[in-house]
Order: C-alpha cells, then structure tokens, then sequence
C-alpha cells in the first residue's frame, strides 16, 4: 500500500467510525460504539503495517512543530481573551455562570503554561551545566 | 539555499520516490528540497551527499538566492 492508499483508508475507517459511533450513541447501544472505536483503531493499525515507504520525516516533523506553536499560542490567547472577558463582563452584570466559566477558562489556560514551563524546562535539562567559556 | 539535487538524481537515473526511499524521507520532501523550499537539516544533507559520493557543497550552495 502506498502513502496516498494509506490516507484514503484512514480516511474512510474514520468515516465509517463516525457513523458506527453516532448509530450506536443515538440508539442507545454504547457498547457498540465503545467495540468500533477499539475495532477502528485496530484497523488503522493493519493499514499502518501495510504501508511501504516513509510516512513520517524531518520535514513533517518540522512543520508540526511550527503548526503545535501557532495552536498553542491562539488557544492561549482565545481562553485569556474570552476568560478575562466573561469574568468582568460577568461581575458587572452579575452573571455568576459567566465568572465561572471565566474562571474556568483562566484555570485552563494557567494550567496548559505551566505545562509548557516544565516541558520547557525538561528540553533546556541537557543544556545546563554547560560550564565556564573555554 | 540553491541546491543542485535535481541534477544529481538525474546524474544518477533516480526518481523522486527511489531517492526518498533510499534516504528514508517522504517523496513530497525530495520535491520541496528540489523547489528550494524546504532547506533539509545537516543529518540530511550529509545523507544526500553521502548517497551521490559527493560534498555537501557540491549538492548545496547557501551563497546563491533562491530561484523561486
């Protein structure tokens, strides 16, 4: 199977997953859905072995690095922007549910740059200790 | 950066896909280096030009604008 076959399938297993899946929800049968879930990954996984060729590179490698930062930063600055927003706008109405989704918003976001601040820290790890200018 | 990989996989009677094959990258990325528009990193230009018995500067010239 070639890279572009390889696409197409997943395409098409995660298609027919989505319907399974919203079938099985909407009549009430979870355990269904749960069982295409797990039948679908299994799936993926076989096309995955069949694939000749490179899937996976440098440059790709690259382009997700560039593609995680922007969503990073636009997620953080949407969740601080509306945060902020629904909790002033909430205290001046006096919407308690919009403070507190504000706040929620702000935990959020709190959480996701300290998360970002440890991995940063554990990337920087093989760079400390560099020493004295030689 | 110019490159002249092109050229090289044309010296060398290869297609775009033998040549990602061989140095474990993806055919769009062979296309994209060709293009100028992607400039690989140093592990992989040491592959290319390992692969062709050649120089990284034979390959690669940073002193020359791109064409595109």
């Amino acid at each position: 199977m070639d890279r572009s076959r390889f696409f197409l399938c997943i395409a098409l297993i995660a298609l027919a997953e989505a319907a399974v899946f919203g079938v099985a929800i909407f009549s009430g049968y979870d355990g269904l859905a749960e069982l295409s879930f797990y039948v679908a990954l299994l799936l993926m996984f076989v096309c995955r072995q069949r694939v000749k060729g490179v899937l996976w590179d440098e440059r790709l490698a690259r382009l997700d690095e560039q593609v995680a930062l922007k969503t990073l930063r636009v997620a953080l600055f949407l969740m601080l922007f509306f945060g902020a927003g629904f909790i002033v706008s909430g205290a001046m109405l006096h919407l308690e549910r919009a403070v507190n989704d504000g706040f929620f918003l702000l935990s959020i976001a709190g959480g996701i740059i300290l998360l970002y601040l440890i991995f940063w820290i554990l990337a920087m790890k093989p760079y400390w200790n560099e020493g004295e200018d030689e | 950066m110019n490159n002249r990989l092109k050229v090289f996989r044309a010296m060398h009677d290869l297609t775009q896909e033998q040549l990602a094959l061989e140095l474990g990258v993806t055919r769009q990325t062979i296309i994209a280096i060709e293009k100028n528009k992607y400039d690989p990193s140093l592990d992989l230009a040491f592959k290319i030009a390992r692969y062709f018995g050649v120089t990284i500067e034979d390959v690669f010239n940073p002193d020359a604008a791109a064409r595109d």
